[in-house]
């Protein structure tokens, strides 16, 4: 037991490391919230499931395989509720390094899907995505350095240093071609920095460099070190037109299941795109497209309300958490669903080029999910701390 | 220790609330995040409530259309057997983005494939405007096999390069069977000619289409078909022809093309109750398959077209006329004028045949000129010019007799009813008056049918490609030109014709059968002058059998026949009598025979110099058992008997001398003699050895070629050898 460990338990001596009791000071909005993102999230999957063979076996459906993702998920949540989060913090230095080495793991043991190695074969038909476990790591990681290294908010090696803790799995998931989660790590540095209060200088350095990087990369896809089909995301999402049924392919079909769905939407399980296998990735990726045209303008909007009830409870937690560590966590989860949220919604609407980012409780993908409720059980945890001092 | 308070600082530290800063820097977190999100609403406000037309509905993207072709219709005769159907034939097609060297390719398959070099060479070199090569070019289609073989490996320019794709073509499995009732169609399956033609509407396919929902992958959804258009036409179509008949009636004609040299020959077989013809035939023929191969003459078909004068076919108007208004009887007698008259000082009349005072049926069977004009002028002066018109009219000349024929002629009659002088004596021998075929036989059919004016038709139904009749032949009410009183009568007159008369060589000994012969001179044309070709002939044959219930009805119009002996009876009955008496048999009509004797005398008459006929004579019963036993046999019996001494008091062997010699002999024997044709003796009657003093008239028949290919000697028109027959006196 760290030292810090035992000050923690001497200042709060009746909040146990592990205490089940906490369950019963649940943030009963946020889970509604929550659940109420799940429904909508396996009602689309129950309509895009409509698309299996009669052959599948029940554990291949979509949602049924996405309900289980989701219990377990919970489980897990409400396991991260009943630990102190804090204790769980302290536990980040060695959570890193395992996802570290998970990491690496992948590039040598993975399995091969969509141009990357993202995957590690688990039990049965299930299978493990460190990428995904690696976002909530980093957020837990990133939570105990910046509110550890607190006093020193104003200096350069601050800020570096967060960047050294995200850089190690940057690298590592860009080495696995997962583009999509390599990109929302910097984001989620970022902003968990600018809560932190580091100094608004060097944010605005990078994000100078940033602003002037993104057009050269759009200009010069050709040289950068992606893969050939990354490139082409880039180029068809500057030029859908030039090649309807190449690369702007997935564009094309995607505005057409958006355009089609206007106010009130097809119907669920009537959507002529997905279920004629015009919109690709239309179960993970591109769920909001299948939304959007089956339950139409209204359905999206309902969604990205949900999401900002969301983002709006989880700001609320962090501004209220006694502790800065707990405020970051809450910060940096809300930072990471927000941004798939955003980036997500964006590319199904043709405002981003493709990148691969799943949509956070409508996606299917059981490790993404587990990720995501990870998130709600940070949160949720963040939540009971509050509650002891209301 | 020092780091260890540090740590424990920054564990307070980090055990501290949010400073304010740090709580209004998280919530600009949360306003860039709604900020965010607002952006992405907004976007989806646009997208999805004002959108862009494209996307509003996808429709025009994924809706497939596929074509739901059809094959033309087939052509079946009457009982389903195939005439003309698809079939893909295989074409050539090249495409020049894949071929090595388009030149050479171009150079190289027109040669092989008989094609214009530089033509080839254009199609395939050229380019679009915007300098791409042609995806396809048609090199030639439907390519016969040797043509397929000449190309050899496709693949011999590039890979890909050429290809062979199968297109429609139609297909007559029976090559020039019944040709000109067919017809053809052009390259884009269109009927030009016949049937094809005429019938075009029903049989052309009009290719329905498929519009449906498709899937990512362009997989038709069946389930949401938006649009269906059920292909048209396409029909089967069903002749009335008979395909055994039409081979029968065809292998028959050109049997007597080739035996007569004639220019052409003409059949229509036709059941005289319904008006479907059964066969229908025109040589020389045609092979639809490839029309173009073939000169454009060939192509007509002159069985509906062609027009000529029916000469002594016609005399069954004047006397059908005669006998319904109860001028004559079959028994009346009439003067022939020993075969030379001057009607009504116009114009002198010849018989063939001369006769003296005979009965209206014999001068029928005789077809005698002078007699027929003699009634016919009962007639006129009965009721006047108008009813002898009338009489033609009804029968339906000058009219064309149906809607299945393409190019059918009306033939030539009076249009106005405006007779010359010489009509009333021209007409009643069918002259003045050019008739079709089709309407012969109408004509026919109603004496054989009991006196009802039928239309005679091609297309007894069709069926759409859902095999629902959507086309049946319906008589109307058919008009009736003569009682059935007379159309028996007629009947009888017209068996007098074969059995003892001018169509005897039409005589079937299992069924008895009427008819008319006809030899009509062809008329010169308008820009050489009046007056008829000398050595140009229509010879006629009109007949049906058998007499009590007649079933068919035959026409057989042979054209220019080179034969010495160009008479109808003579060139058109042998043809009528195989193709009716073989077409009966297959239609298993039950036997009308002949009554015993008549038929073997006809053979006599028919091989006049064969001796050995005369033992069969004696011999009843043998005729019967071979009537058509091979006349060749016979000849060559007859040529063996030249051995026989024949000694004084007995008609000499004739065959092979010419006309002088033949002069010189009969001469010194002082027999009388009548000769048909120039050269040498190729038949005689009676025959060889028979007693002098039986002998009234010797008829010669010569020939040309000295052994002539003339299977029975001498059946001459108007070859008097029946007994019924009264023999003119002996000078």
């Amino acid at each position: 037991m760290s030292s810090i460990q035992r000050d923690l338990n001497l200042r709060d001596s009746h909040i146990r490391t592990f205490n089940y009791r906490n369950l019963r000071r649940l943030d009963w909005f946020l889970l509604a919230v929550t659940s109420a993102l799940a429904v909508f999230g396996l009602t689309a999957l129950y309509s895009a499931s409509q698309n299996s063979g009669p052959d599948t076996s029940w554990l291949e459906i979509y949602y049924v395989r996405q309900g289980i993702a989701f219990c377990l998920g919970l489980a897990i949540a409400l396991v991260i509720v009943c630990i102190d989060y804090r204790a769980l913090i302290s536990l980040a230095p060695f959570m890193y390094f395992v996802i570290l080495g998970l990491l690496v793991a992948v590039l040598f043991f993975g399995h091969t899907a969509m141009g990357g190695q993202h995957w590690l074969p688990l039990i049965g038909p299930f299978n493990l995505q460190p990428s995904e476990a690696s976002k909530i790591v980093l957020v837990y990681a990133l939570a105990w350095y910046l509110s550890l290294m607190r006093e020193r908010a104003q200096s350069v090696l601050y800020f570096a240093g967060a960047f050294v803790i995200g850089g190690g799995i940057l690298i590592l998931i860009l080495a696995q071609h997962d583009l999509g989660t390599a990109l929302v790590i910097p984001p989620v540095i970022l902003v968990m920095l600018y809560a932190a209060g580091c100094r608004k200088r060097y944010l605005m350095i990078i994000g100078t460099v940033a602003a002037i990087a993104l057009p050269l990369v759009f200009l010069n896809i050709d040289e950068l070190p992606l893969d050939n089909y990354q490139k082409d995301r880039f180029r068809s999402f500057l030029r859908p037109e030039a090649d309807k049924l190449g690369t702007g392919y997935q564009i094309t079909q995607t505005k057409i299941a958006v355009g089609s769905g206007q106010m009130w939407g097809k119907g669920l399980g009537k959507g002529t795109q997905t279920h004629f296998k015009f919109l690709p990735e239309y179960h993970t990726d591109f769920i909001f497209a299948l939304i959007a045209e089956e339950m139409g303008f209204v359905g999206g909007t309902v969604v990205i309300c949900l999401f900002a009830l969301f983002m709006l409870r989880g700001i609320a937690l962090a501004r209220d958490c006694p502790d800065m560590a707990g405020s970051l966590l809450a910060v940096g989860c809300v930072a990471i669903l927000g941004f798939h949220v955003f980036v997500n919604i964006a590319i199904t609407l043709h405002l981003m080029p493709i990148t691969g980012i799943p949509l956070p409780f409508l996606s299917y993908g059981g490790s993404f999910c587990i990720t995501t409720m990870m998130c709600v059980g940070t949160l949720l945890s963040v939540h009971v701390r509050k509650g002891y001092f209301d | 220790m020092e780091r260890d308070e540090r740590n424990a600082e920054g564990a307070r530290q980090a055990e501290l609330p949010l400073t304010h800063s740090q709580r209004l820097r998280v919530r600009a977190v949360l306003w860039a995040l709604l900020l965010g999100l607002g952006l992405v609403c907004l976007h989806l406000t646009k997208l999805q409530l004002f959108p862009d037309a494209r996307f509003t509905t996808n429709e025009n993207y994924h809706i497939g259309e596929t074509p739901i072709s059809l094959e033309r219709g087939r052509i079946y005769d009457r009982d389903g057997r195939i005439f003309a159907r698809e079939r893909q034939a295989p074409s050539l097609y090249a495409y020049p983005p894949y071929l090595d060297r388009p030149h050479d390719a171009a150079m190289a398959l027109a040669v092989r494939l008989g094609l214009d070099e530089n033509d080839l060479v254009t199609r395939i070199t050229k380019r679009t405007a915007n300098g791409k090569m042609m995806q396809e070019v048609p090199v030639k289609r439907a390519l016969s096999p040797d043509e397929l073989e000449s190309i050899g490996d496709l693949n011999q320019w590039g890979e890909s390069g050429l290809r062979i794709k199968g297109e429609p073509a139609r297909y007559y499995p029976e090559d020039q069977l019944a040709a000109h009732v067919l017809g053809f169609v052009n390259r884009d399956q269109e009927g030009l000619e016949g049937i094809e033609a005429l019938y075009d509407a029903y049989l052309r396919a009009i290719p329905g289409k498929q519009k449906s929902r498709v899937d990512g992958k362009r997989k038709m959804l069946l389930p949401l078909t938006l649009e269906y258009t059920a292909p048209a036409g396409g029909g089967d179509l069903y002749l009335t022809i008979d395909k055994p008949i039409q081979h029968i009636l065809e292998r028959e004609l050109a049997n007597v093309m080739e035996l007569r040299q004639a220019s052409g020959a003409m059949g229509i077989v036709m059941d005289p109750k319904t008006g479907a013809v059964l066969a229908m035939a025109t040589l020389p023929a045609y092979d639809p398959n490839a029309p173009a191969e073939y000169p454009k003459e060939s192509r007509a078909n002159k069985a509906v077209s062609f027009v000529f004068e029916p000469g002594s076919a016609f005399k069954i108007v004047p006397l059908t006329a005669a006998l319904e208004r109860g001028l004559v009887t079959t028994t009346d007698m009439v003067n022939c004028e020993n075969g030379a008259w001057n009607a009504f000082g116009l114009r002198r009349i010849r018989d063939v045949h001369k006769m003296g005072t005979v009965s209206v049926a014999e001068l029928f069977a005789e077809s005698s000129n002078i007699g027929t004009i003699k009634v016919a002028h009962k007639l006129v002066e009965a009721y006047g010019a108008k009813e002898l018109d009338a009489w033609i009219r009804n029968f339906g000349f000058g009219k064309k007799t149906g809607t299945d024929f393409r190019y059918e002629s009306a033939g030539f009659y009076h249009p106005d009813g405006k007779w010359t002088k010489f009509s009333e004596i021209s007409l009643p021998m069918g002259q003045e008056i050019a008739v079709t075929m089709p309407q012969l036989a109408r004509a026919f059919a109603a004496i054989a049918n009991g006196g009802l004016l039928v239309e005679p038709h091609l297309v007894d139904r069709i069926k759409n490609y859902e095999g629902e009749i959507v086309y049946q032949y319906e008589s109307g009410e058919a008009k009736r030109i003569m009682s059935e009183q007379t159309s028996a009568t007629m009947r009888e007159l017209c068996y007098g014709v074969v059995e003892h008369g001018t169509g005897k060589r039409a005589a079937i000994p299992e069924y008895r059968a009427g008819g008319k012969t006809g030899t009509a001179q062809v008329p010169l044309p308008k820009e050489i002058g009046r007056g008829y070709y000398t050595d140009r002939h229509t010879a006629v044959f009109a007949g049906f059998a058998p007499i009590a219930d007649p079933r068919l009805v035959c026409i057989i119009v042979v054209c220019n026949p080179q034969s010495e002996i160009y008479y109808g009876g003579y060139v058109c009955g042998p043809v009528f009598k195989a193709v009716v008496r073989e077409s009966l048999i297959r239609m298993e009509v039950p036997q009308d025979p002949m009554p015993p004797g008549t038929y073997e005398e006809s053979k006599v008459a028919d091989d006049a110099d064969v001796i050995v006929a005369q033992e069969t004579h004696e011999m009843p019963g043998v005729g019967d058992d071979d009537p058509l036993a091979d006349i060749g046999e016979k000849t060559e019996l007859a040529q063996a008997g030249v051995d026989h001494p024949i000694g004084d008091g007995q008609l000499p062997r004739l065959i092979g001398l010419t006309k002088r010699q033949v002069k010189d002999k009969l001469a010194e024997l002082q027999i009388e003699w009548d000769a048909q044709g120039s050269g040498w003796v190729v038949a005689q009657d009676p025959s060889p050895g028979t007693p002098l003093s039986d002998v009234a008239l010797c008829r010669l028949v010569f020939s040309n070629v000295r052994n002539s290919p003339l299977p029975a000697p001498a059946p001459v028109e108007n070859a008097k050898i029946s007994a019924l027959a009264p023999k003119p006196a002996k000078r």
